[in-house]
């Protein structure tokens, strides 16, 4: 069993914006959710949420891989978990970047309505470069004691 | 955990078992497979997702993409073997209604012509 975080604890990732980092993102993502306490269910929705934003920007954002950073940072708040990914490239219309919101990309789609449905709060926001995606996923009734299992 | 895909065939079904899992990075393999399976109009098209641990959109993308060859051809397309994890991710790609989901290989592969299985 693994103590659980305190709170206010975070974690920042600065990767290549490639798709065979996404394994690592997935296996990292999952350990910080497990022990900020969610259940295992949960934790799986964190994990596609932030695996499906990541493949968005690969393939959107950056418009392929590249070795240029994508950051993101997980923070353990009281009432939850805060997701923030940065990239730096193109910049997407946020009233684009939802379900259904165009039908130009099927993938990139299937990824949003997975992302909006995983998580409490999803809020894409333009920037002076590139955009940031903040998530948020509250704890649910079922707070695990921390071991992730 | 690495993408293992293999494709047997059970009477006139082809069955393909997928284990690891199915990402952005490693779909095309997938999509590969069962683009072939399509062409082939084989009678029933089946996905073993018992060794299944994570499916992305893409790899979702490509079952959809499989189940419209199929019915453009006219031929069946079924999966099995989805853990809660699995579940779960159709569940939040709103996709649960959309495939022909079995408990087992031999419910799958029972609609095949000669399709008895072992599982």
């Amino acid at each position: 069993m693994t103590d659980r975080l305190p709170e206010g604890d975070a974690m920042r990732l600065v990767l290549p914006c490639r798709p065979d980092y996404l394994l690592i993102v997935r296996r990292t993502v999952r350990e910080f959710a497990s022990m900020a306490g969610f259940a295992p269910a949960e934790v799986d929705d964190v994990v596609s949420a932030v695996d499906e934003a990541c493949a968005n920007v690969i393939r959107h954002g950056y418009g392929g891989p590249t070795s240029r950073p994508l950051a993101i940072e997980c923070k353990n708040r009281t009432d939850g978990l805060e997701v923030r990914l940065r990239d730096f490239g193109r910049h997407t219309d946020p009233q684009q970047l939802r379900p259904g919101a165009t039908k130009k990309r099927p993938a990139g789609g299937l990824g949003l309505v997975i992302i909006y449905e995983a998580m409490d709060e999803v809020n894409y926001a333009s920037k002076p470069e590139g955009m940031e995606l903040t998530m948020f996923k509250s704890f649910g009734t079922e707070r695990s004691s921390g071991d992730g299992s | 955990m690495a993408l293992k895909i293999n494709a047997r065939e059970v009477g006139s079904a082809a069955v393909v078992d997928v284990t690891g899992e199915v990402d952005m990075h490693n779909s095309p393999e997938l999509r590969k497979v069962l683009k072939r399976l399509v062409g082939a109009k084989k009678p029933l098209i089946v996905v073993n997702m018992s060794g299944l641990d994570y499916i992305d959109s893409s790899g979702l993308a490509t079952l959809v993409e499989c189940l419209q060859g199929t019915m453009k051809n006219g031929t069946k397309f079924s999966i099995f073997g989805l853990n809660p994890r699995i579940k779960n991710i159709f569940t939040l790609a709103r996709l649960e209604q959309v495939f022909r989901i079995c408990e087992s290989e031999s419910e799958a592969v029972g609609a095949a012509p000669g399709g008895k299985s072992e599982g």
